[in-house]
């Protein structure tokens, strides 16, 4: 099976990189911002991070309970002016993201080293506690007319028993794999995108690869070095995960 | 005129079965632990991000597609497709930038009103039914500042850094 295959049309819709920091001291926003500005030559257009967060009150003996939420900025996203390359700078660490087209590997891991400097330098993290590469992918399978077998373009798919009825309208599959020798996991995720024509059938690949419960210092190389190891498991579990038939569709 | 959303805007809260009400202890950790995993999981990819808050506006503006005349029995009219097609076209470039709506909300002008709510700061753009698109920013120490925005894609991506810069500032 090749397992680093380089595809003209590939399906990666995101490849990025993810390291989560440990701070000596609390981090602020504004200094977030101040990586912002020293990348905004390239990464002009701005956004805030934001999580969502819901309380529920419940009081005793009382027949109603009180529901709120409120938005809280985490962190900042900065993107380039072709919205083609983002990276993010937050409270818990640093992603660079590469969306459509992808270009190759060398090309993800060198700007986000170099993103990962200036953010170094101007954030002053003490550890990486989280190391992770992922690569999500969108196949758009045609949707002949008696219905589609996804074991045409899938190896790793849901199957249901043969004397249950075999139509399916919607998946979630996520499977969260150990990795021993990388002393890591890899959670491989896969759903349906709602139908958005009636000639394809939009499939999410996620494959999701990370080390947690580590202390690197932040200018390791071995932490570059388990991020190549990563890519090419990637590799390995996304060409494992599909068929010549899903090959020819990025070929 | 344009409309200005109450300080929290309309979240819709859907109903889930409550896995704490049926499962152990242990069951519902299990299940807390994988339910922050999977949101880690959304969260931690722009595009799963992006892409799910844009079939969110999808649906939410094809709701709004069906309201009638009177909607808010104060005879104000529906959203018009073109309205709709505005509003849609402009939660698409506010979403590329990172900027997910807070709520998408019919006008009572007739029209789709887009809402943002970020610590203090609000921005609303209104489609009108007219073709008109106003926007607005303002936060509690700023006066609400309001301007048509010009429909050519130039126009619609200066108001997007104004109100990126705005929210994010």
């Amino acid at each position: 099976m090749p397992a680093d295959r380089h595809y003209p049309h590939a399906p990666i819709t995101e490849a990025l990189i993810d390291l989560r920091v440990r701070y000596s001291d609390s981090i602020s926003l504004e200094r977030l911002k101040e990586f912002g500005a020293g990348i905004r030559d390239l990464y002009p257009h701005s956004g805030t991070r934001d999580v969502v967060e819901a309380e529920f009150q419940a009081e005793a003996g009382a027949r109603s309970t009180r529901a709120s939420s409120s938005r809280k900025t985490v962190g900042y996203i900065f993107h380039t002016a072709d919205k083609r390359q983002a990276v993010q700078a937050r409270l818990d660490g640093f992603t660079f993201s590469r969306f459509m087209p992808y270009e190759n590997w060398a090309n993800l891991r060198s700007e986000a080293y170099r993103l990962w400097n200036v953010f170094v330098d101007v954030t002053k993290p003490i550890e990486v506690q989280r190391v992770a590469v992922r690569y999500i992918n969108q196949l758009n399978l045609p949707l002949p007319p008696g219905g589609l077998q996804f074991e045409d373009y899938l190896r790793t798919h849901p199957v249901i028993g043969p004397e249950a009825g075999q139509e399916l309208e919607q998946f979630f599959v996520r499977l969260m794999l150990p990795q021993r020798d990388l002393m890591a996991h890899l959670v491989l995720t896969e759903a349906l995108l709602p139908p958005q024509n009636p000639e394809t059938v939009g499939l999410i690949l996620d494959i999701d690869l990370f080390r947690d419960a580590i202390a690197f210092d932040v200018r390791s190389k071995e932490i570059w070095d388990i991020l190549d190891m990563f890519r090419t498991r990637k590799n390995l579990y996304f060409e494992a995960s599909i068929t010549d038939a899903a090959r020819e569709l990025f070929t | 005129m344009i409309f200005v959303p109450p300080p929290h805007p309309q979240y819709e809260i859907r109903y889930r079965p409550s896995y704490e009400e049926v499962a152990n202890d242990d069951i519902s950790r299990y299940y807390r632990k994988t339910e922050a995993e999977m949101i880690g999981s959304r969260e931690g990819s722009d595009y799963v991000r992006t892409t799910i808050a844009q079939l969110e506006g999808r649906r939410k503006l094809k709701q709004l597609s069906e309201l009638r005349a009177n909607w808010d029995s104060f005879g104000s009219e529906g959203p018009t497709a073109e309205a709709i097609r505005i509003a849609g076209d402009f939660i698409n470039h506010l979403i590329a930038v990172g900027l997910i709506p807070d709520a998408i909300l019919p006008s009572a002008e007739g029209g789709v009103a887009v809402c943002f709510v970020r610590e203090g700061k609000n921005a609303d753009v209104e489609c009108l039914n007219s073709g008109e698109v106003l926007a607005v920013r303002y936060s509690r120490n700023e006066r609400p500042h309001a301007w048509a925005v010009e429909q050519s894609p130039a126009g619609t991506e200066a108001t997007v850094q104004i109100l990126s810069a705005h929210l994010s500032r």
